[in-house]
């Protein structure tokens, strides 16, 4: 038997334990089934904001695009994981891209039979763990907007709203570039409180003035 | 390398309006679900009765329940539900409703309960709506004080429960020993009592990190045993970062009432890796924690401190002469000290019990 037959590329592997935890966290704060672009954007504030619980994002890069956030390896992801059945697909679509090709368009969910012993093995990792207890917290912060109130605040997220770069060029906030306008407005809050406010709280109220600004409460 | 911290498109946005509508969602982060929930539906009870404190009508005298249900499903059909985001602000009347939210409560969707009396209500649920098995707070604005159960089951096991009385009462020095020591019993005397992400020994040493591990044994259950009050866990403070701090939340922008600071040490004969400790570094660790619960308590105006040692060395020390040095500086410095004996053991905790009989 050749080694190089059972070779992982973990790379791509923590890329699709990392959505099966997106999945996951977004049943838990009553998001799913998820439309795919609004996973996207659920995968790019999970990024961006991971630097608020002193943890290192998995991608520190973006493609800026129209309609919000676009990671190419998430999408060959998610049809991965529909293949192998750990997530299910509902009101399957095809829709044309920017760039004029076709792609797959639906929601998702996790199919939890299949998702529950990949989430059960992150148990023995504690820094994963974390990382998913950080991404739930994100899930609960977002469930507070609602479903189409999401993609609004995401346009107002200090990081993709940005003009510099402009769309279909790439954001990068972690890879070569160190500053992260979100993560810097979330730790801000803390000026104006009588105790620093614990990570958590950073995430929600980082949203919340999201949400504000969206209905022009500026 | 110069750390960039502007704020970019967002420099300049009113950061303060945000923060004064702070509802202090996403403090109990990490909590497991069955304690959170209820803490996060009495937090949402508490906003509220205190936004009825400026408003002329009340809420209706009827039950309010929440049931830990964040997918839709088959009651959509069997109930007009409307949806409510931003829950926690407390602008919502929350009694006299059926309530299908998340962990944290931050948004839900809601029924009208009409009837007043508890067992039909139970009744309407379990039976007809069929969803008896669904973790599940009621708030009974009825009694005085305002009494919240938890039912871990569900409805469908009524004698399951948990119940809590909002008081405003401040919690005492008295109290949180209590709690810490009803904590010790279950959860930290011996190996088996830890949970197994929290084990403080390895081969009968203490483990590197056994001040974090200690402190996520007693978050969550001062959290469980506290549910009106915030736990707050190594904040950053001008005097360094404190270990656990209690408070109230007084739901006023700016606001808040600081209890009780504890400071956490370990006593050791032996680190981790088997390296000796002195009696005097003993000592030296006690002075210094000392010092820390009185800074953490001046700096955030807390009413009360308390140094918390757990003893894991070889021998225990039943009369506390670990302490015979400090006590007067404790005593005049307002830091009551707490110590814990943690054994090695189950071999250790029968020699100890029953040596002598």
């Amino acid at each position: 038997m050749n080694s190089e037959t059972y070779k992982v590329d973990f790379t791509a592997l923590k890329g699709r334990v990392r959505l099966t935890v997106l999945l996951d966290a977004a049943e838990e704060a009553g998001l799913a089934p998820m439309p795919v672009l609004r996973l996207h954007t659920f995968a790019y504030l999970a990024n961006v904001l991971a630097p608020v619980w002193d943890l290192p994002p998995l991608e520190g890069k973006v493609l800026k695009r129209r309609g919000g956030p676009f990671y190419p390896t998430l999408q060959h992801d998610i049809d991965r994981l529909v293949g192998i059945g750990v997530a299910i697909i509902f009101g399957v679509n095809h829709v044309k891209n920017e760039d004029g090709h076709w792609r797959l368009e639906g929601s998702y969910r996790q199919h939890k039979k299949f998702s529950r012993p990949i989430l059960d093995a992150l148990n023995y990792f504690p820094e994963e763990n974390r990382m998913r207890v950080f991404i739930q917290e994100v899930a609960f912060a977002l469930s507070a907007l609602g479903a189409e109130e999401i993609d609004r605040a995401m346009l107002e997220d200090a990081t993709y709203s940005d003009p510099v770069p402009g769309l279909g060029n790439v954001i990068d906030f972690a890879e070569w570039k160190k500053v992260n306008y979100s993560t810097n407005t979330a730790n801000a809050f803390d000026r104006f409180m009588p105790l620093s406010a614990s990570p958590g709280n950073k995430l929600h109220l980082y949203i919340s003035h999201l949400y504000r600004r969206a209905h022009c409460d500026r | 390398m110069t750390v960039d911290h502007s704020l970019g498109p967002l420099e300049g946005t009113d950061l303060r309006a945000t923060v004064n509508a702070n509802t202090g969602s996403g403090d109990e982060a990490g909590l497991p679900p069955d304690i959170r929930f209820p803490r996060e539906i009495i937090t949402l009870f508490q906003r509220r009765r205190f936004q009825l404190q400026s408003m002329e009508c009340g809420d209706p005298d009827i039950p309010a329940v929440f049931l830990l249900k964040p997918d839709q499903g088959g009651e959509s059909e069997k109930l007009h539900l409307e949806m409510v985001h931003m829950l926690q602000s407390g602008k919502t009347q929350l009694t006299g409703r059926l309530w299908f939210v998340n962990t944290a409560a931050v948004a839900g969707r809601y029924g009208e309960i009409i009837s007043n009396d508890t067992e039909e209500i139970f009744q309407w649920i379990n039976d007809e709506l069929e969803l008896g098995d669904i973790p599940a707070v009621v708030i009974d604005p009825n009694t005085a004080p305002t009494r919240v159960y938890f039912y871990k089951n569900g409805l469908g096991d009524p004698y399951t429960y948990l119940s809590y009385d909002l008081t405003d009462e401040d919690v005492t020095l008295e109290r949180i020993k209590e709690i810490i020591d009803t904590i010790y019993e279950n959860n930290l005397k011996t190996p088996d009592a830890q949970p197994s992400e929290f084990k403080l020994w390895h081969k009968e040493l203490p483990v590197e990190h056994a001040e974090k591990r200690i402190q996520g044994i007693l978050h969550i259950g001062l959290s469980s045993k506290l549910p009106a009050h915030k736990i707050r866990m190594e904040s950053p403070s001008p005097v360094g970062r404190y270990d656990i701090l209690i408070c109230q939340n007084l739901f006023i922008p700016g606001y808040v009432i600081f209890d009780v600071v504890l400071e956490l040490k370990v006593l050791r004969s032996k680190g981790s890796t088997g390296e000796s400790k002195s009696e005097r570094e003993t000592l030296v660790h006690i002075e210094e924690g000392i010092l820390q619960a009185v800074a953490y308590r001046v700096e955030q105006n807390a009413k009360e401190s308390a140094l918390c040692c757990f003893d894991m060395r070889s021998v225990d020390d039943p009369e506390q002469k670990c302490f015979e040095a400090v006590q007067q500086s404790a005593s005049t410095n307002r830091v009551a000290l707490w110590r814990w004996y943690l054994y090695s053991s189950a071999k250790m905790v029968r020699a100890a019990r029953y040596r002598d009989s």
